[in-house]
This record gives C-alpha cells, sequence and structure tokens, in this order.
C-alpha cells in the first residue's frame, strides 16, 4: 500500500505555481506586460492567440475555479437578480456576474481587449459572448463552427477555412500590427506535442491500476486548455508523464486495490469532486478515463503539424461534442474497450444541454454494445443548489452493487 | 369570412390528421420541419408538403426516457410525438440547425425514427459575414440535392420559383391580416388570428396562400373607431410554437399590436425576391428577416428592432414570455428589457413550462401588468 504521500502526484505542485504565475500575468497592469488581453471559449483556437503575444483568458476555466472554491452558487445568484435564467449555464452565470461585481477566488477577471467565441462546444457561448460584448464594449470575433452531426461536409471546411482568415485579419486589426506566420509555425508545432503528450497522460490509466484517476485529469487539464502552443505546456506534460510512468512502475495508484474501473461522461461536478471521489473510492471504485478532459487531444488525427493554420478549420469543427449523440457513443465504447472498464457514469448535467440530451440514447447504446452497467447522476457542474447528495448516493450505491 | 376561419379551425385543431388527408389525397409525401429557418421553399418545390412539427402537447411522456427534464416543452412534446407514433405519417424530416436542444432532437430523431428519412440543414449561427451568406447558400443547395435523391425527384428553377411566390403570398397574407387586425381593419380576434398562424404550419401552402387571399379582401381601409381593447402590447420571447395567450391578452384588455414570435412576425418577416436566382434569394432571405436569437447578426439587431417596432406602433407594455428552458431567449431578456426602460416602455417577464398549457397564474399577472400600465 503507498502512503497518502506517495499517493499524491507531485506535479500538482508545479501546475498551481504556472497557473498563478499566469493569473498574475494577465492581471498585471497592460501598460506594463504591453500584451493585450482576449477571453476566449474553451474550445476555441488559442493558437493564433499565443502567437500574436495575446493572453488568452478563460471565462469557462475561471467558472471550474469558481465552482471548486464553492463560490459559484453567489455569482448565479447575482445573475439572476441581473434577470438571467436560473436554468442558463452556470459557467455563463456566474462569468456575466462576476464580471459586474469582480467576484471570485482571484476577484475577478482582467478585462478583455477582444472577445473569442467559438461555437463548437455550444451555442450558449454565443449568446454568453454577445452579453460580454455588449458590457465590455470590445470586438468579438465568432467562428461558426457547423455541427458535424454525420460527417464533416465539403461546405463546412469552405467556411470555417475561411473563417480562420477572418480571425487572422480580425487579430491584426485588434493588435495593430501584421500577423506572424513563422511563430505561428512554431506555436503550431508546440500545440501539436502537448497534445500528443496530454493523450499519452490519459493513456497512462489503461494500467492496472491506473496511475491517477479522471479527478485529476479534470485538475491538469487546465494546461493543455490555457497554454497549449506554449513550451511551458510542453514541459509541464512531459514531467507529469514521467510521473505517471514511475507510478505504473512503482504500482502506485489512487484507488487500492483497484476493483472496478470506470469511466465519467460529461463535465465534473466541480463542487463535489472530492466528494465523488471518496465515495467510489469507497466502493473501490476509481474513474480511469472520461470524455470530458480527452476532449482536449480528440481531433489529433485531422491535425497536420506541418499546416497547422490549414488543418485548424477541421480539427476545430470536428472536436465530440459537435458531433452526433451515435458518434459520442461509439466514442464511449472505444473507451470502455480501451480502458478495459467496468461501468460507465453519465453526469446528466443541467447546465450544459448539448454534452446532456442524447446522453439517453447513448447510453442505451453503450449498454447494447458492450453490456457495461451506467449510471446516470443529475447535478450541475457549479450550480451546487441543483445537486441532492442524499439522491445521488443512493444511487450510487445501488450502482456498485450491480458491477 | 366564417368558412375561411372554420377551414384554419380545422387544420388547427388537427394537424396531423388534416397533413395526413393531404397525403391521402394528393399521393405526395409529407416532411416535418422545425423553425422559421426551415427551408419550406425547397421542400414544397420537391413536391413534398412541409409540415411544420410543433409538438401537440398534453405531456404524454414518451420522451422521459429519451429527453432530461430540463429540456423545453416544445422540443419534449415533439419527441412525444414522434415516440407516440403519431408523426408516422411523415415521409421524412429535415432539420434546420438552431439551438443547443434541437441539435440534440435532431440527433435523437435521426436515431428513433422508423421509415422515414432524415436531413440536417446546417444552416450557419453567424448572418453577417459574406462567408457565412456563401455557406448559407452552399447548405441550401445540399439540402436541395438531398431531397431530390430521398423524394426521387427533380427539383427544377421553376419549381423553385413557383414556391417562392405560393410562401411570398402566405407570407405576406399573414403580414397584412396581422396589421390590419391590430389597426381594427378587419373584423378578426387575436385569438383567431392565432388559430390561422397554426392552421398554416399544416396545410398545402397553395391553399392556405388563397384562403389568406380571401381573408385579405374583408380588411376595410379605415379603423372601425374605439371598439376592443386599448392597451397596446408587444409580444416577444421564446416560444417556437403558437401558445395560447392572446386571448387571455385580450381580456386581460390589452390589443397585441407587436408580435415577434417564431412563428408570426419572425416568420413572416421579409420576402423573397422573386426576380432573383430562387435559390440564392431563399438564402439571402435569412440572412434579412428578423433575425431568431440562435443566430448572429449584430449585437444590438434583436432590441433595436423591438424597440423601433414598439415606437412605431404605440406599444405601452411588453410582455416577455419565456419558455422554461429556453436558452438563447433567456440570454436576451435582460438586455432587451433594459432597451425598452430606457425609451419608457414597460415591460413584464412570464415563464411558462409548457406553451400548449398557459397557466391561470398568467391571467392574473396579465390583468395586474394592464393596470399598471
Ligand atoms: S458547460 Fe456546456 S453550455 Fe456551458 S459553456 Fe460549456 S459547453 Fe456551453
Ligand atoms: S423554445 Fe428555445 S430551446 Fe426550445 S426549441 Fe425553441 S429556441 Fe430551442
Amino acid at each position: 500500500m503507498a502512503t497518502p504521500d506517495e499517493k499524491k502526484i507531485k506535479a500538482d505542485k508545479r501546475l498551481r505555481e504556472i497557473m498563478t504565475e499566469y493569473y498574475i500575468e494577465a492581471k498585471t497592469p497592460k501598460e506594463q506586460t504591453g500584451k493585450k488581453i482576449a477571453w476566449i471559449t474553451s474550445g476555441g483556437p488559442v493558437e493564433p492567440l499565443h502567437a500574436m503575444d495575446v493572453i488568452p483568458i478563460y471565462p469557462e476555466n475561471y467558472g471550474a475555479m469558481c465552482g471548486a472554491a464553492k463560490m459559484s452558487t453567489e455569482l448565479c445568484e447575482k445573475a439572476e437578480e441581473m434577470g438571467y435564467s436560473s436554468d442558463l449555464c452556470s459557467y455563463a452565470r456566474g462569468d456575466i456576474a462576476s464580471a459586474a461585481v469582480n467576484g471570485g477566488p482571484i476577484g475577478g477577471l482582467p478585462e478583455p481587449d477582444m472577445l473569442i467565441c467559438c461555437n463548437n462546444i455550444c451555442g450558449t457561448v454565443l449568446k454568453w459572448y454577445q452579453v460580454l460584448a455588449r458590457y465590455f464594449d470590445v470586438p468579438l470575433f465568432v467562428l461558426d463552427t457547423p455541427v458535424c452531426h454525420t460527417g464533416y461536409e465539403k461546405e463546412t471546411d469552405i467556411y470555417v477555412r475561411h473563417q480562420i482568415g477572418e480571425y487572422v485579419a480580425f487579430l491584426e486589426a485588434v493588435c495593430g500590427r501584421s500577423f506572424d506566420y513563422d511563430r505561428m509555425d512554431e506555436v503550431g508545432t508546440l500545440s501539436v506535442k502537448a497534445q500528443k503528450l496530454w493523450q499519452k497522460v490519459l493513456d497512462t490509466t489503461v494500467n492496472k491500476p491506473a496511475p491517477m484517476t479522471c479527478f485529476d485529469a479534470f485538475f491538469h487539464l487546465a494546461m493543455i486548455v490555457t497554454l497549449r502552443g506554449t513550451q511551458t505546456a510542453v514541459d509541464y506534460y512531459e514531467l507529469l508523464l514521467e510521473e505517471m510512468n514511475d507510478r505504473i512502475c512503482k504500482g502506485i495508484s489512487k484507488v487500492e486495490p483497484e476493483r472496478y474501473r470506470l469511466i465519467w461522461d460529461n463535465l465534473p461536478v466541480w463542487y463535489k469532486m472530492r466528494w465523488f471521489s471518496d465515495k467510489f473510492g469507497a466502493h473501490n471504485a476509481g474513474f480511469v478515463a472520461d470524455t470530458y478532459t480527452s476532449g482536449w487531444c480528440g481531433t489529433l488525427p485531422y491535425l497536420d503539424e506541418n499546416d497547422f493554420l490549414g488543418s485548424m478549420a477541421e480539427s476545430y469543427t470536428r472536436i465530440f461534442l459537435n458531433t452526433g449523440i451515435d458518434h459520442m457513443a461509439d466514442n464511449i465504447v472505444k473507451m470502455v474497450e480501451k480502458y478495459d472498464a467496468d461501468g460507465v457514469v453519465f453526469h446528466s448535467n443541467r447546465s450544459c444541454k448539448p454534452y446532456s440530451f442524447g446522453q439517453y440514447d447513448i447510453q442505451r447504446i453503450v449498454g447494447e454494445k458492450t453490456g457495461t452497467p451506467c449510471l446516470m447522476i443529475e447535478a450541475d457542474m457549479c450550480d451546487e443548489r441543483k445537486f441532492s447528495e442524499t439522491q445521488v448516493e443512493t444511487r450510487i450505491d445501488a450502482f456498485i452493487e450491480m458491477l | 369570412m366564417k368558412d375561411v376561419l372554420d377551414r384554419f379551425e380545422e387544420v388547427a385543431e388537427n394537424p396531423q390528421t388534416c397533413a395526413f388527408e393531404w397525403k391521402k389525397e394528393t399521393g405526395r409525401p409529407v416532411v416535418g420541419t422545425f423553425c422559421s429557418y426551415a427551408p419550406e421553399e425547397i421542400i414544397y418545390a420537391a413536391g413534398a408538403l412541409p409540415y411544420r412539427m410543433l409538438g401537440t402537447g398534453g405531456a404524454k411522456g414518451y420522451s422521459d426516457a429519451y429527453l432530461q427534464s430540463y429540456c423545453c416543452s416544445v422540443v419534449k412534446n415533439t419527441l412525444d410525438d414522434l415516440l407516440s407514433g403519431e408523426l408516422d405519417f411523415l415521409d421524412g424530416a429535415v432539420f434546420p440547425h438552431t439551438c443547443d436542444s434541437v441539435q440534440r432532437l435532431s440527433d435523437i430523431f435521426r436515431l428513433n425514427m422508423k421509415n422515414s428519412f432524415h436531413l440536417d440543414a446546417v444552416l450557419p449561427a453567424k448572418l453577417d459575414t459574406p462567408s457565412a451568406a456563401h455557406y448559407m447558400k452552399s447548405v441550401l443547395e445540399r439540402l436541395a440535392g438531398d431531397l431530390e435523391e430521398r423524394l426521387d425527384t427533380r427539383v427544377t428553377k421553376q419549381d423553385l420559383t413557383d414556391a417562392v411566390l405560393v410562401f411570398n403570398r402566405i407570407r405576406n397574407g399573414l403580414r397584412t391580416l396581422a396589421d390590419a387586425g391590430m389597426d381594427n381593419r378587419i373584423n378578426i380576434t387575436a385569438g383567431e388570428l392565432h388559430t390561422i398562424s397554426r392552421g398554416v404550419t399544416a396545410m398545402d401552402p397553395a391553399e392556405a396562400a388563397d384562403l389568406l387571399d380571401r381573408l385579405c379582401t374583408f380588411i376595410q381601409p379605415k379603423a372601425e373607431p374605439g371598439s376592443g381593447p386599448s392597451k397596446r402590447i408587444g409580444l416577444t420571447g421564446s416560444v417556437c410554437g403558437v401558445p395560447s395567450v392572446y386571448e387571455t391578452i385580450e381580456q386581460a384588455g390589452g390589443r397585441v399590436v407587436l408580435d415577434d414570435f417564431c412563428t408570426t412576425e419572425r416568420y413572416t418577416d421579409f420576402a423573397v425576391d422573386e426576380s432573383a436566382d430562387p435559390l440564392p434569394a431563399i438564402a439571402a432571405r435569412y440572412l434579412k428577416k428578423a433575425d431568431c436569437p440562435c443566430k448572429h447578426s449584430s449585437l444590438y439587431s434583436r432590441g433595436e428592432r423591438i424597440v423601433e417596432k414598439a415606437e412605431k406602433r404605440g406599444v405601452k407594455g411588453v410582455i416577455f414570455l419565456l419558455l422554461k428552458f429556453c436558452d438563447p431567449h433567456a440570454f436576451d431578456y435582460p438586455y432587451i428589457r433594459d432597451m425598452l426602460e430606457l425609451k419608457g416602455i414597460k415591460s413584464m417577464v412570464f415563464e411558462l413550462d409548457d406553451e400548449q398549457s398557459v397557466h391561470a397564474q398568467f391571467r392574473t399577472r396579465c390583468e395586474a401588468f394592464m393596470e399598471m400600465l
């Protein structure tokens, strides 16, 4: 048995340092850094921003921080006072309120000079960024990535490619200088490198026992979201990968002994991560993979390292949330096989309709194709008012019986 | 006039039966659609009846095993109709891209429809750039081709032009009647207008156009003085179907003079250019017509349009009807409310659980609002 200290992932500390530095730089007055700030959606193309030395800020990442710090509910209530329905995505509600009152763990995000919205994750971000654009009165760029229900069509490719060009022109106009294509090549190479490393990190849990759980992945995800395209991200994931391999050699895992291997679908329940981890852990069940964190390396097959800008259209359009639910189901089926999972837990997330609607069909497909037991839990990733602990607890206990 | 209204009522009350009867009589296919961006002209040009799936309601419960409770009633009711077998008469369905909920409804339909085809028309979310305009046209071209294949037919330019003429007549007729109703130039209640809008969604377009033309002949050049309720009300908000709220508003003393729903002004706004190449002209209309909040044209376009119309029509108060769990409209409400307030136009917001069964509470809220105006 590993000691609690051995169980801890050492790289955590480094990640915290990097993220702190990142937020400190972002919150430093712009006159000192000389850098512009862009708010961007989590599925948005960040690489051109790094190429232009713009600091990308992710309200969704901040939403997760607020959620984990249990500060989201209050912000959501504030948004509701402003007239926003309590049924809207809690990231959006939290961020809109936080912009108005400088709320959350770091006292609000630095004001944006521009907004970049890519609707490859949902239509919510389009509405949310319109609200922000009206509030901050700064330029908004919308990258419209048509849903690939059954495939990636030729006209979609033409449309999105065209918009990549428009994006570059937008950045040139806002930054007041021409786009640095050489720098873009470097950033693109680094982005692909980081994504490959992230995939390798996620693959380490194929090992039995898994050296980490998806709750760790949710945490280590921060870097691939915000800093992909930088050397920092590459270095960090090399470090993390090394540590994971070391844990495998030493047989260290989070859940000991690991009796059940599970897969998580949808966003985490940020304010209950510990609770879920303990609850399942008590039954010797560990989450070895999830559909969420793998979203940031899932389109590697469409990326061309040697022509990053040219392959961005396809890779940003074909992310799993922007595909049909049968495709999403196949993704889980493959995961069950790859990670040799014993069950799948679906978080039916009241905030995220595109991720949650269709889960019943997905559950049916996964059940039919793999025979794996599935559990559906209703919650919300940030709004604690929408979580019923006793109800979820009973369902988890019943599910474990089935395994 | 009565026989025309009766016919609309007959279809509005039994849209599925009427569409099915049309199919039996004509031997032609029926294709289900959704939303005010549904390319009805193209479906009609392909020889089929475009049938707008609005959900007949009644909380049948079939959809509970397919969709969570936090989904809007338009989507749930429509899925209920499919799962209960009521939509078995459809030969196919075409889903234009709108909101996140419909995006997934489309997938669920595709996986659960029996013996009928399913097509997505993934329209752009952006409407304000040349590349989006070009893409819009390409999507419609693809759809026309897909329909030709599925329905084993040819869609000629002439077919499209003919369809454009019919739908222009329908939209124009609906608009003219609504305007006349608002100005008291025709003896039609808001409730009757509602029935007409519903009837149009499930009727042979040529018949609908003729009936509307006939109704328009009853319009008087001048307003009847002093009749009817006087508080001039604007309606906006979600509701992708046809909510039964008009009579309640009228009974509370309100007169609806601005109606911005998906089946009313957002549907009837703007005609397709009849002199242009039909397919690009249909695409062009979608870029210009009153936009839906699922689309992105400009940051203030919807608010500006509503304020402008409200001022022009002397609206005293605006009622925002928000369908529960409808995200796109819920995001737009605060800013449009604030824009109206700046112009001194009062508003109230009411959340509907199900647009097919409007709450008694709405009556009370309406009465209180009218009193405040
Ligand atoms: S949680 Fe879902 S709805 Fe909210 S921003 Fe993310 S993808 Fe969109
Ligand atoms: S009411 Fe709103 S959520 Fe429902 S289908 Fe219409 S736009 Fe979508």
